[in-house]
């Protein structure tokens, strides 16, 4: 049975199963419960270019069928990351990817640069994580008023000109996140296509909030934060649907996938490959049983290659 | 190293109004625990509640007749996980992820000739009772005289597991918040009245706790009035459990080089901080 994917002609995953940037960490917290060298690739919690401390408690909550976070990008910066976490996750099999965030262009170019030349093969550009606030300066007037951060991935402009910041200075390959917070994902898409991203990955969590009854404030400090988890698995699955439909790079599929099944389907509306995120809390070595799923799904079939599932949607 | 396990419950009991004890035999898990640490237990197969929840192991028991080693806990219904916990029954399965955390340090010749005091609050005693029976094992029988063990609990129906620590052959000293039984107030009230009349503290005393925040926060404030030094276990929101997700952070003064403070996590880094290291920020 052929599990591989390839994103491109040169950027290949043994299988299509990865695990979500911030709940797996750098992987070695999860090293006593899965082989890491199953998985089809990793990325790494969001590093940015200085250590940032995160927001304050409460961070998390839960919710029906899901969860908010409002981490708020805790990392040690980009120089920590080479030193202490790279030497471990280059050892492994999967491909690793470093997800990367600034809150402007430059830093994005700083860290990208920074980490090809400790040679790190893959960058995801998050330019969407729902808990810091990002100087987008394109439209920023636009954004204004509305009570939320602002991200990159909010606007098309804003997105294109940090890919393609990014793009000139590096041979990475390179992936961007977008987020689910917009009323046109597939203009966001194309944005990012245009702007020379090799794939997309998506969804990144909805901001949302929760607020609790008895002392009458909000049960995140930060107020709002990203929900995520099986409650956002439709939502997210509608907004992969369409942005695979509106690119032509590949797409890696996330939110709220629970089991084989959800990824089966996020591979149907298109998606070259799965991110597990949450469901990794849930269970630690859920990303494997979901690999093996989806072999039992195939043999099932009786389909010999994963790349035939991918977009296989019958709309009539 | 870490398991993933499937716990047999073998009891599933009711010792107060809302507390229950279980026991599990996990194979292979009860010879790696250390007091303090905890199990993150998957509470059924449903997606809601969807995550985990962390509880501390209590005891381990020798299960009659067949040498098998039991794990037990405690756990107070608190929410819709606890409640469905408190609904299952012998023979079923339960997922479990540990040992996780750091568990309490056990210095030792450290405590020598220093009163040491056990201060619990609600299932906080959970943990310290298993410390304590530790301590049994580990030191001569007159390290005990220097110990009291401090609870305190809402009332007396909660106050658990005293009829135990009386007989390892501790002092302890009761407190509830409605004066059903013991002092009435807070336990750490009783505790300050206590080093107030006694005077210990040119002893050094050393002191392991665990409670909720609140009554945590009212010990390090007695521990610098009264220069206590000591650890505590917090008790916190959790996510993964294993250092990943970054949810259940406290802030922690950054003692070297003066660095600023910076947020560690109770799953991974904790859950036991020493005495005044934590910022208590909500
Ligand atoms: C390291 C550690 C060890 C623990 N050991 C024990 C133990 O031995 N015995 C025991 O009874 N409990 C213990 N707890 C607390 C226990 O995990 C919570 O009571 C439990 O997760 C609540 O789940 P629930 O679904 O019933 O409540 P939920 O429905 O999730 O919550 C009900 C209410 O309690 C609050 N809450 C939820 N989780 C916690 C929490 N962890 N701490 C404080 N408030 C919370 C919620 O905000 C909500 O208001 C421990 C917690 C930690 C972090
Ligand atoms: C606790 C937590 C932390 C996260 N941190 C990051 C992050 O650092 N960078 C990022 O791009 N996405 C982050 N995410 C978003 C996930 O990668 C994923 O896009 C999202 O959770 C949706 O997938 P899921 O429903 O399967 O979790 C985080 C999600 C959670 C729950």
């Amino acid at each position: 049975m052929n599990l591989t994917i390839r994103l491109n002609s040169n950027f290949k995953l043994k299988n299509p199963v990865t695990v979500a940037s911030g709940t797996f960490g750098y992987a070695e917290e999860f090293k006593d419960f899965i082989d890491l060298n199953l998985l089809g690739a990793i990325f790494t919690k969001t590093i940015t270019r200085f250590p940032k401390s995160g927001n304050p408690p409460p961070r998390l909550v839960e919710t029906s069928s899901g969860m908010l976070n409002a981490i708020g990008l805790q990392n040690e910066g980009v120089e920590d990351f080479v030193k202490n976490k790279w030497p471990y996750l280059r050892k492994l099999g999967p491909k690793i990817i470093a997800s990367i965030s600034a809150i402007n262009t430059e830093d994005f170019v700083y860290l990208a640069r920074y980490l090809e030349d400790a040679g790190i093969e893959a960058v995801e550009l998050n330019l969407s994580c729902p808990n810091v606030k990002y100087a987008v300066t394109c439209s920023r007037k636009k954004f204004i008023g509305n009570g939320n951060p602002i991200m990159f991935a909010q606007n098309a402009a804003a997105t294109y000109n940090v890919i393609k910041a990014v793009r000139k200075k590096t041979d990475l390959f390179l992936i961007t996140k977008l987020s689910p917070n917009v009323t046109d994902i597939t203009a966001i898409a194309r944005a990012a296509e245009s702007a020379g991203t090799d794939a997309l990955s998506l969804i990144n969590t909805f901001f949302a909030m929760a607020i609790d009854i008895h002392t009458l404030r909000p049960k995140l400090a930060n107020i709002t934060g990203g929900l995520s988890g099986p409650a956002i698995k439709p939502l997210a699955l509608r907004m992969v649907y369409e942005a695979c439909r509106s690119v032509k790079i590949p797409v890696i599929g996330m939110g709220g996938i629970m089991n084989a099944a959800d990824a089966v389907e996020f591979m149907l509306a298109g998606a070259k490959a799965v991110s597990i995120g949450t469901a990794n809390f849930v269970n630690p070595h859920i990303a494997i049983d979901i690999l093996y799923g989806i072999k039992k799904y195939l043999k099932e079939k009786r389909i010999d290659n994963i790349n035939k599932i991918v977009g296989k949607i019958k709309l009539r | 190293m870490l398991y993933q396990k499937q716990a047999f419950i073998v009891e599933n009991k009711q010792i107060a109004p809302a507390v229950y004890k279980l026991k599990a035999d996990i194979p292979g898990l009860a010879g790696h625990l250390k007091a303090g640490q905890f199990l993150h237990l998957r509470i059924g197969e449903s997606y809601d509640p969807l995550l985990r929840r962390p509880f501390s192991v209590y005891k381990i028991e020798n299960q009659k007749g067949n040498g098998r080693k039991l794990i037990c806990i405690i756990y107070k219904v608190i929410g819709r996980g606890t409640k469905i916990l408190s609904q299952k029954t012998k023979g079923e399965l339960l997922n479990v992820l540990g040992p996780l955390g750091n568990g309490f340090d056990f210095i030792g010749t450290g405590l020598k000739n220093r009163p040491v005091f056990l201060v619990a609050g609600g299932m906080g005693v959970a943990p310290l009772f298993f410390l304590a029976s530790m301590m049994i094992k580990k030191t001569k029988p007159d390290f005990k005289k220097n110990v009291i063990i401090f609870i305190g609990s809402p009332n007396r129906q909660e106050l658990v597991l005293t009829k135990e620590f009386d007989e390892l052959g501790f002092k302890i000293q009761l407190s509830t918040d409605d004066g059903s039984r013991g002092f009435k107030g807070y336990v750490c009230e009783l505790l300050e009245n206590y080093l107030k009349k006694k005077k210990v503290f040119p002893l050094r005393p050393y002191v392991y706790a665990c409670g909720p925040n609140n009554m945590l926060k009212a010990l390090d404030a007695l521990a610098g009035k009264y220069r206590l030094d000591g650890q505590i276990s917090v008790d916190k929101m959790m996510g993964c459990g294993v250092g990943a997700c970054l949810g259940c952070v406290v802030k922690v003064k950054d003692n070297c080089n003066g660095q600023e403070a910076k947020y560690k996590r109770i799953c991974k880094d904790g859950p036991v901080f020493k005495i005044n290291e934590i910022i208590w920020e909500d």
